[in-house]
């Protein structure tokens, strides 16, 4: 089962409100699954259109000299957006059996990012969402209630599931997730979930 | 209904007109997406100035209108439209016809203008939220851009009135559902099925005019 971000998301991503944390993990999945960028292109043509069609605003007095004093001046190489931290840079801490988790800090995100390591067979926490997951599966596979979904899958969890995940497949499963809202784990894992998602 | 050309043939407020006339192309011919491209790779190819400044010409005042809508006061906006037309400049070469229109490309390079200063805005507690139900958040057609406007007309105009408004709220303003179903006073689960279907409506109208 391949599963693809929603084209909410998508329209968010082209027009550029998406939070910080999710705009990097779609930026992650375009990587493994290139197809999807053509559908975040026909989202931009959209924006285009809007643009092209917008009443001009009034620009402030000698803008367009600043803008040509700005391109004489200006250097051959744009800047490239910081993507998502190197797996390896992270600090991964021990969640329970065959499960590793690290916290992941992105610059201007109000949603909280994080990254899983699941030795296979070994099932992830637990958990339910107080508000909406995103899961992108890089490396490996997992199933849960709803079926199998491998590397490039972008799963989307609405808030009421309560799902437990178990790692497929020989190699070790690596996924990176975005939350809305905070994690909530029933019983002992779930303390040693919020401890260590503090 | 903005009279069109009015707004377009304003002369700046430095006292020049607002057109580039020592340049031969005159701005009224500039009106295609297939000329704005020609402008891009001339930049590519040759650095060209005039081009450049026929781009500044149509899509500075439109960048700015538009960042507005995202929630940028005049001043950001207008920090905005010069970082954005300087990457247009500096990143000419990139642009790719055959994958996209010159206003989608413009619109790529001024969103990642916005999220660029709306960061940097956040730091200063500078940034305005903005209010789902402000008029920035409507949008007319416009009834000067020829083919851009039909187009936009069809893929947008044809959504029923609430359909248009969950697109809206949702490309404009990163509101949860929850709070989209609040404002229009629906059901949460009516709001996520009405995203969908407004949603799919407007891919199959951008596919249809591919």
């Amino acid at each position: 089962m391949i599963t693809l971000p929603s084209d909410e998301i998508l329209l968010k991503y082209a027009s550029g409100v998406l939070d910080p944390a999710l705009r990097l993990l779609v930026a992650e999945h375009i990587a493994l699954h290139p197809e999807t960028a053509e559908r975040i292109a026909a989202f931009s043509e959209f924006g285009g259109m809007l643009l092209a069609a917008e009443e001009p605003a009034a620009l402030t007095a000698g803008s367009l000299d600043r803008a040509l004093a700005r391109i004489a001046a200006a250097p051959a190489a744009a800047t490239s957006a910081p993507g998502w931290p190197a797996l390896d840079a992270l600090h991964w801490r021990w969640a329970g059996p065959g499960r590793r988790i690290a916290k992941v800090d992105i610059d201007d995100a109000t949603m909280q990012a994080y990254a899983l390591k699941i030795a296979p067979g070994k099932a992830m926490l637990q958990h339910s969402h107080a508000e909406r997951e995103w899961t992108l599966i890089v490396q490996g596979s997992y199933c849960d209630e709803n079926g199998e979904y491998h590397a490039g899958a972008f799963i989307e969890e609405d808030g009421d599931t309560v799902h437990t995940p178990v790692a497929t497949g020989d190699v070790e499963c690596i996924c990176l997730a975005v939350l809305s809202g905070p994690l909530t784990a029933p019983g002992l894992m779930g303390h040693v979930a919020q401890w260590i998602m503090r | 209904m903005p009279d069109f050309a009015a707004q377009h043939w304003t002369p700046r407020l430095d006292g020049t007109r607002g057109l580039p006339h020592r340049f031969p192309m005159a701005i009224s011919t500039l009106q295609t997406e297939a000329q704005r491209a020609a402008l891009i790779h001339a930049i590519a190819r040759n650095a060209d100035r005039s081009a450049f400044i026929g781009l500044f010409e149509f899509y500075a005042p439109r960048i700015k209108a538009q960042a507005m809508r995202f929630g940028l006061n005049a001043d950001a906006a207008e920090d905005v439209v010069q970082d954005a037309m300087l990457s247009v400049w500096r990143r000419a070469a990139q642009f790719d016809a055959v994958r996209g229109s010159a206003s989608a490309w413009v619109f790529g390079i001024a969103a990642n203008a916005r999220i660029d200063r709306m960061r940097r805005d956040r730091r200063l507690n500078a940034v305005e939220p903005i209010d789902a139900d402000s008029p920035l958040l409507a949008v007319e057609a416009t009834d000067g851009t020829g083919a851009d406007a039909a187009r936009l007309e069809r893929c947008v105009q044809d959504l029923p009135e609430e359909q248009r408004r969950i697109v809206h709220l949702s490309f404009f303003a990163d509101l949860p559902h929850g709070e989209i179903a609040r404002r229009l006073g629906l059901p949460l689960g009516t709001v996520k099925s009405r995203i969908r279907l407004a949603i799919g409506k407007l891919r199959q109208a951008l596919r249809d005019e591919a």
